[in-house]
């Protein structure tokens, strides 16, 4: 009785990792039509937008803004900034950026790939909660990454 | 963002909403007490009075006999680049080292497990995390103190 009762707290954390998930498929769910080289990254899904900068890093900070754009609390009421807020360490307001920094440093570094953000197209049954960790790491590391060239 | 998009975020936010409903009192004074028992733990270590050895025994036990134990493991190894056999054990050293250190306040252990605020239940998850991510690696202890921002 003692443990089916326990960590229903932690239980619910990983609901914060659920949205996460959620928030990284369905990103990829509200695309248009892929970008023009040059263009902006306005109306692009978040997998389009990571494969382009990738490819063109000179254009991060236009990914990082169009990814922002996509996870704006006005149109969301996702908690999944309360994660990102203590994963990074960031004061609130930089949330959503901070978190998009991180996604396109790790996808342009090659640490983020393709082939990660494709994982959470599966159903969990599947693909387990590894790729959830595993993605994390990676945005954490690429976050240190960022802050400390700033430093 | 699309209209399709918005719908879909909308229903997981209620699918979260209501995984977030609060339990029968009695289970949550259960919840309560066991999260209290591991923050004694944590604070008993940083202290001095009981030893990182079993103050991590003490934390993979806590872990270890929980019904989200089997997701516990499956995050932390995919987050500490380890087998899902050791992940938890090494989790636990790593926040252990973290709480000695000072940046993971032993209150931070109790939120994520007993909290019912969402807001600090995600924040705790993140540091964890984020403890775990700095003191696993011996070589990267340079984490500013939690709760520094």
């Amino acid at each position: 009785m003692e443990k089916s009762k326990t960590r229903a707290g932690v239980t619910k954390s990983f609901g914060f990792a659920a949205v996460l998930t959620g928030v990284v498929m369905l990103a990829g769910c509200g695309g248009n039509a892929p970008g023009q080289p040059g263009s902006s990254y306005r109306g692009l899904d978040l997998p389009s937008i990571l494969k382009d900068v990738s490819r063109n890093p000179d254009r991060r900070s236009a990914a990082a803004a169009s990814c922002a754009t996509q996870f704006d609390r006005k149109n969301s009421s996702f908690p999944f900034e309360y994660l990102v807020i203590g994963l990074l360490d960031v004061p609130d307001e930089d949330a959503e950026i901070a978190f998009c920094q991180a996604l396109v440093e790790g996808a342009i570094s090659g640490e983020i790939t393709e082939s990660d953000i494709a994982k959470f197209q599966q159903p969990r049954s599947q693909r387990g909660l590894e790729p959830m960790g595993d993605l994390l790491r990676k945005l954490l590391a690429a976050h240190v990454r960022l802050t400390s060239k700033q430093a | 963002m699309s209209l399709f998009a918005v719908r879909v975020l909308r229903c997981l936010a209620v699918a979260v909403l209501v995984a977030l409903l609060p339990h029968s009192l009695p289970a949550q004074a259960d919840e309560d007490a066991q999260a209290q028992k591991l923050k004694s733990a944590f604070e008993a270590v940083v202290d001095g009075t009981l030893n990182k050895e079993t103050a991590s025994e003490e934390c993979l036990l806590g872990l270890s006999t929980t019904e989200v134990a089997a997701s516990l493991r499956q995050v932390t190894a995919g987050f500490l680049e380890e087998s899902q056999s050791t992940s938890l054990e090494v989790f636990c050293n790593a926040l252990v080292e973290a709480a000695i250190a000072g940046s993971l306040k032993p209150q931070t252990v109790y939120e994520l497990m007993a909290s019912r605020d969402e807001r600090a239940q995600g924040l705790a998850l993140g540091r964890v995390l984020r403890a775990a991510y700095f003191f696993h690696d011996p070589a990267a202890k340079s984490i500013a103190p939690e709760g520094s921002r």
